[in-house]
């Protein structure tokens, strides 16, 4: 024991000099309990958590199938009117290339035609 | 802890896992160690209803902390840690209104402790309250739990997870602060 606590010891008791009102210790526990919920929040979501996470995965797989499908719409479509005119109206380069094949011309008599004074 | 100790005490804590068997077991734990845990309260808070009420809430703040309890300590340790950090943040709240307040705040434990009906000590030992209430939380919490209740390091060790070398040294430079303190009045 240092010189210190000796002094203490000497100097002041160890008695306790706080007291407590009659009956007080026998009333708190029915004080603390009636404070205390019923049911846990925390069992409460414990037990709905499987729901949840089933909820959870519906969500993400509606949203990803609307997503994918007005996706794939869009691809399929024009992406305007005017574009859907002029893809319905102008032939593709293949269609030249046929019919140049069919009536045996090739590219030099189409620049002749084409340059000519006619 | 004898066997039968450590058996109760395991059969405690499976009772508070359960939820079925949760709130008798935690029932049976408020009317066994209240009185323990109510006297490491009221010696950092002083008075009587402050007490009450840090130790209410501290009750309220384990039951919903209660799937956070997972056996690494005993059940009477968990508590008493709450209680304490309960304790020692109402004391920190308190001191920063009495600043607030501009009352002056030497002598004002003293005082307000021989005025409280549930305080039968003298003059000398509302000092004593009032050196301790003015030490830092570690040294003011240690100097209670090893002076007051007289508990091994180790133990208090276990309650505030600090290490026993740490303890001494707060413990030995609390009770110096405290002798000064009277040594000063004498």
């Amino acid at each position: 024991m240092t010189e210190e606590e000796k002094y203490l010891y000497g100097k002041i008791h160890r008695d306790n000099p706080f007291r407590v009102p009659d009956g007080y210790f026998d009333r708190l526990a029915d004080e603390v309990m009636a404070r205390l919920p019923e049911e846990k929040p925390a069992a409460r979501l414990v037990a709905l958590r499987p729901w949840l996470y089933a909820a959870a995965c519906l969500c993400i797989a509606v949203i990803a199938g609307v997503s994918f499908y007005f996706n794939r719409n869009m691809q399929l479509q024009p992406a305007s009117t005017d574009d859907a005119i002029y893809a319905s109206t102008v032939p593709s380069d293949s269609y030249f290339d046929d019919a140049a094949n069919h009536m045996m011309v090739d590219n030099q008599d189409i620049y002749a035609c084409l340059t000519s004074e006619y | 802890m004898s066997n039968v100790e450590i058996d109760q005490e395991h059969l405690l804590q499976q009772q508070l896992r359960d939820p079925k068997t949760r709130r008798r077991a935690f029932e049976r734990v408020v009317r066994q160690y209240s009185e323990q845990l109510y006297w490491q309260v009221r010696r950092i808070v002083l008075t009587h209803d402050d007490a009450n009420d840090v130790l209410q809430n501290a009750y309220v703040k384990a039951w919903q902390a209660i799937d956070q309890f997972h056996g690494d300590s005993k059940v009477l340790t968990w508590l008493s840690r709450i209680a304490i950090n309960e304790s020692l943040d109402f004391v920190r709240r308190q001191k920063k209104v009495n600043q607030l307040s501009a009352d002056d705040p030497d002598g004002s434990v003293a005082s307000m402790l021989q005025a409280d009906d549930y305080f039968d000590g003298d003059e000398t030992e509302a000092q004593l309250q009032e050196a301790i209430s003015k030490l830092p939380d570690v040294q003011r919490t240690v100097f209670q739990l090893r002076y007051y209740d007289e508990m091994k390091y180790s133990e208090i060790s276990r309650l505030l997870d600090t290490s026993e070398g740490a303890l001494k040294a707060s413990y030995h430079i609390a009770v110096k602060k405290i002798t000064e303190f009277f040594k000063a009045r004498d």
